[in-house]
């Protein structure tokens, strides 16, 4: 077996080196940053937990999390309500059954760069076509973008148009793998097509939903470049996001290691709200 | 509790119709099963009961009502399917109480019909545990208590025991033959083994290609087949069949095949086979067949290929004029594999087919 | 009937993910008065747009930046991610176990962790605004290497036992033997890192300032951040847009069930 074991480390051994550098050296590394102040050009200072004061105190992080809950409030039932309402519909013997999906899939596979370009033109307040078609019905203009209150909401409606097609594909697996029988028994047992898919299909579809809730989540808190190019962040920051903002601070501000805190305090968030997701919704072996 | 009945019912799929000219009328509380090859129609007929499929024409009736476009819900019919379809998120009581649930049955009426069920088919040791936590039998009696409590006129089974390996198989058999008996539900059994066909039915019938062949109750249907399909359908080990023809001498009527000449009993109908000079088939049961001291008249010679000992019983694979022949004799001495043998014949229980199936001695209208 | 109102909803939904792509490159052929209407045809089509976007911005070099960038990228990962792939899968060598537990471990983590310390690493090692700032952190993929695995673990044992009988070296089975049954998943891999590493824009953004160097993604949003959002300005950016999505279109036009499969299947799995 040493010939084995030699290939073995040998083929193996790029990986590990790429791990180390990319993956464990930059995990721990970012513990180290946040006890430094550093702007890349002069020599990183020793500040203890400065920056971590500095975030509890930091209403623009506090504001950064609010906007991304107000993002998820609306983001995550949109889209279980949609990718389910989707791909229900496509399960059963269709015409053109690929063609819905692939349409509806689109989006999915176009970059966040174009897609977030092309919602700045459907949402642009004078010449944009959302207020095209608005006007044509006689409804004045709604000002998506600039105001502080509709942005964020905005957003998320764009973000389930993008992603929605992902989670109708997974919603349309599960679909297909709950057997006939099981609707024709609860149908000859008196259930109204509602009662069968409450008390059949939608507790079946539990791991699917948890998937669709927790990519979703981890999503949401990684919104870069929509606010980036769509608000920039505002209006009022309103849309401000956390890794907007560690990217302002790393580019920039030129503060390293405040935006490793930034990092870190938002891995620790995503973390303990998936815990709580998980809770929420039951664990996936219970289906 | 009701009775059931088709109306020349037919269903097409596209431009192949599948069942034809359904005629059948099911007594209340009678258990009839529908018995054949697969790609029958059997578990269409049985659909179409359900509302689970459409009528393309004819008309279904359950008890007094016509059902026949009514949805599945408002039939009034129970199933246990092949594949139990148990829900696999609820536990067995769940599984059983969910239509009662739907229904807003009170729930004290539930309880006393799931202990009702559980005490008739001995579920109480899992009635708490997931379908992937039982096996496959005790799934297969909580799709039959899912059933039961629903108090429903008519029980559908669709092939319920294929799923079983054979010792469970016929444990479950008669399990399922006493809860009817017990219950006294219309029941609607189909299958493809003539086994549970024979053992279950106050009546069967045999279906091939969507018509209905023959109905009757097991034992006619075994001692009087009215095809050669059916005669080789039913029974096992199957009728033996030889071809030969027919031929008069004087008043009386002879099969005459190579291996064997043997009488048979003479009818009207015979003569126009005998003019016609066609194929006939001579159909005999094995256990018909004996083995004969010494070969004459109405004997079969052949040579014994394979004897198997059953215990009481021996099978005797003889080979004929190219055809193999199976005896069904009591255990005794037996020749070597290679030896000629003769078996004889009992000429009042042979079968006569003609060429196109149909069985030359009997009336179709029998039954 | 009921049928009906299902091809009316789907048909309404199709019409809500494929509409605004048509609107969107009817808009780029439209002169700035034009700009905004609701219909798909120009009264006077014009290709002003395009070249005010071409002129201003170097999208050529970016395409090209990008088409380089992804294509090694996932060349990389196809080859060396087997090889990590089949040692963890098929070799018995010592730290196998740690490894396949980082591997999974790190799929835990999220990107915006590393992304500051791999950003100060890159600056130190002088690699800004250099393809290696773009490629190097990407080399390896954990997930890839994942799916990989999972597939090799299921190739019979005795294939590999007659190869290395034949006397084969291990690189030699993974090629000659492997990669033929392994046609599935190296496609799933191959689109799932090419279309991530062409989407990608949070990281150049970091490490590329130099525009020859931006890929396209990149470029088209420093390119929109410019200028306002009226509609002299919104045609070119569209037109831009334009360039980084038609060919994913007419890529996935032909290819959608791949595209599809390979992206879903990560999920229905997990």
């Amino acid at each position: 077996m040493r010939a084995e074991a030699r290939s073995g480390l040998l083929m193996s051994a790029p990986y590990t080196a790429f791990l180390l550098l990319f993956a464990l050296f930059p995990i721990g590394f970012s513990v180290v940053l946040v006890l430094l102040k550093w702007d890349l050009v002069t020599a990183p200072s020793f500040a203890g937990l400065d920056n971590v004061q500095h975030l509890v105190a930091d209403a623009r992080f506090w504001q950064a999390i609010v906007n991304t809950f107000v993002f998820l409030a609306i983001h995550l039932p949109l889209q279980v309500i949609v990718a389910l309402a989707l791909a229900w519909s496509l399960n059963r013997p269709l015409i053109l059954r690929s063609f819905w999906r692939a349409a509806f899939f689109l989006p999915v596979v176009i970059s966040g760069a174009a897609v977030t370009i092309l919602w700045s033109a459907l949402y642009a307040t004078d010449v944009g076509l959302i207020n095209g078609v608005l006007a044509r019905l006689d409804l004045g203009p709604v000002p998506w973008l600039t105001d502080p209150a509709i942005a964020m909401p905005a957003i998320a409606v764009m973000a389930t148009w993008k992603n929605v097609g992902f989670y109708v594909v997974i919603y349309l697996a599960g679909l297909q793998s709950v057997p006939r029988s099981c609707h024709e028994a609860i149908e000859l047992e008196g259930a109204t097509g509602w009662q069968s898919f409450r008390y059949v299909t939608l507790p079946l579809l539990k791991p699917q939903t948890l998937l669709v809730v927790t990519l979703s989540t981890i999503n949401g808190f990684q919104l870069f470049i929509e606010p980036y190019v769509l608000t920039g962040g505002g209006p009022l920051r309103r849309t401000l996001s956390v890794v907007l903002y560690m990217y302002r601070n790393a580019f920039s501000y030129q503060k390293m290691g405040y935006a490793a805190t930034l990092g870190l305090a938002l891995a620790l968030v995503i973390a303990v709200v998936l815990v709580v997701q998980r809770r929420v919704i039951g664990s996936a072996e219970e289906a | 509790m009701a009775d059931v009945s088709f109306e020349r019912v037919r269903k097409d799929f596209g431009t192949t119709t599948v069942v034809q000219d359904f005629d059948l009328h099911v007594a209340d509380g009678e258990l009839v099963v529908l018995v054949g090859g697969s790609g029958c129609g059997k578990s269409t007929i049985l659909r179409m009961l359900a509302g689970l499929e459409s009528v393309t024409s004819g008309t279904v009736r359950i008890g007094e009502r016509e059902v026949t476009h009514l949805p599945p819900r408002e039939r009034d019919v129970a199933m246990v399917f092949q594949d139990y379809a148990l829900y696999p998120h609820l536990t067995a009581r769940e599984n059983i109480s969910l239509g009662l649930r739907l229904r807003k049955v009170p729930k004290a009426e539930i309880g006393r019909r799931v202990r009702w069920a559980a005490e008739i088919l001995e579920l109480e040791p899992f009635l708490d545990r997931k379908p992937k936590q039982m096996s496959g039998g005790q799934r297969q009696r909580i799709a039959m208590g899912r059933a039961m409590v629903r108090e429903p006129a008519v029980f559908l089974f669709d092939e319920p025991l294929s799923n079983l390996d054979a010792a469970l198989r016929g444990q479950m058999r008669h399990e399922i033959a006493q809860m009817q008996r017990r219950v006294g539900t219309t029941t609607l059994y189909v299958t493809h083994d003539q086994m549970e066909a024979m053992t279950l039915g106050d009546r069967l019938v045999v279906l091939d290609d969507g018509r209905i062949l023959q109905v009757g109750r097991p034992i006619d249907v075994y001692r009087a087949p009215v095809t050669l399909f059916v005669a080789g359908f039913i029974g096992t080990p199957p009728m033996n069949f030889l071809d030969g023809r027919l031929e008069r001498e004087r008043d009386r009527f002879v099969f005459v095949s190579d291996a064997l000449r043997v009488l048979v009993p003479a009818k009207r109908s015979l003569d126009s086979a005998v003019e016609s000079r066609e194929v006939v088939t001579l159909g005999v049961r094995p256990e018909h067949l004996a083995l004969a001291g010494v070969p004459g008249p109405l004997t079969l010679r052949g040579q014994l290929v394979l004897a198997e000992v059953l215990g009481a019983t021996t099978h005797l694979h003889v080979e004929a004029s190219g055809r193999r022949v199976v005896a069904a004799v009591p255990s005794g001495p037996v020749p070597v594999p290679g030896a000629a043998v003769a078996l004889s014949v009992d000429p009042r229980q042979v079968h006569l087919f003609a060429a196109d199936g149909s069985s030359l001695l009997l009336d179709s209208h029998n039954l | 009937m009921r049928r009906a109102v299902f091809y009316v909803v789907l048909g309404l939904a199709a019409v809500a993910f494929l509409y605004p792509f048509l609107w969107m490159a009817a808009t780029t052929f439209k002169s700035p008065a034009e700009v905004g209407g609701l219909s798909l045809l120009a009264d006077q089509p014009t290709l002003e747009n395009y070249r005010l976007m071409w002129a201003r911005a170097p999208f050529g070099r970016a395409l090209i930046n990008s088409l380089f960038v992804a294509t090694t990228i996932t060349l990389s990962v196809l080859v060396f991610g087997s090889a990590a792939a089949y040692a963890l899968a098929r070799l018995e060598f010592p730290g196998r176990g740690t490894l396949n537990t980082v591997t999974v471990a790190v799929l835990l983590v999220p990107a915006q962790l590393t992304l500051i310390p791999t950003y100060t690493l890159i600056v130190e090692l002088g690699w800004i605004d250099s393809y290696a700032a773009l490629i190097a952190p990407y080399v390896f993929n954990a997930m890839a290497i994942l799916i990989l695995r999972q597939f090799f673990l299921q190739v019979p044992r005795s294939l590999m036992d007659s190869a290395r009988l034949d006397g084969m070296g291990e690189l030699r089975i993974l090629f000659t033997v492997f990669w033929p049954l392994a046609k599935a998943p190296l496609a799933t891999v191959a689109i799932l890192t090419f279309m991530g590493a062409w989407n990608e824009v949070l990281w150049p953004l970091l490490v590329v300032r130099d525009e020859q160097l931006m890929t396209l993604p990149q470029l088209l949003t420093v390119f929109s951040l410019g200028g306002g959002a009226g509609p002299r300005q919104l045609a070119p950016k569209l037109a831009a847009a334009m360039v980084l999505v038609v060919p994913v279109v007419v890529a996935y036009t032909f290819l959608q069930r791949y595209f599809i499969e390979s992206m879903a299947s990560t999920g229905i799995k997990g």
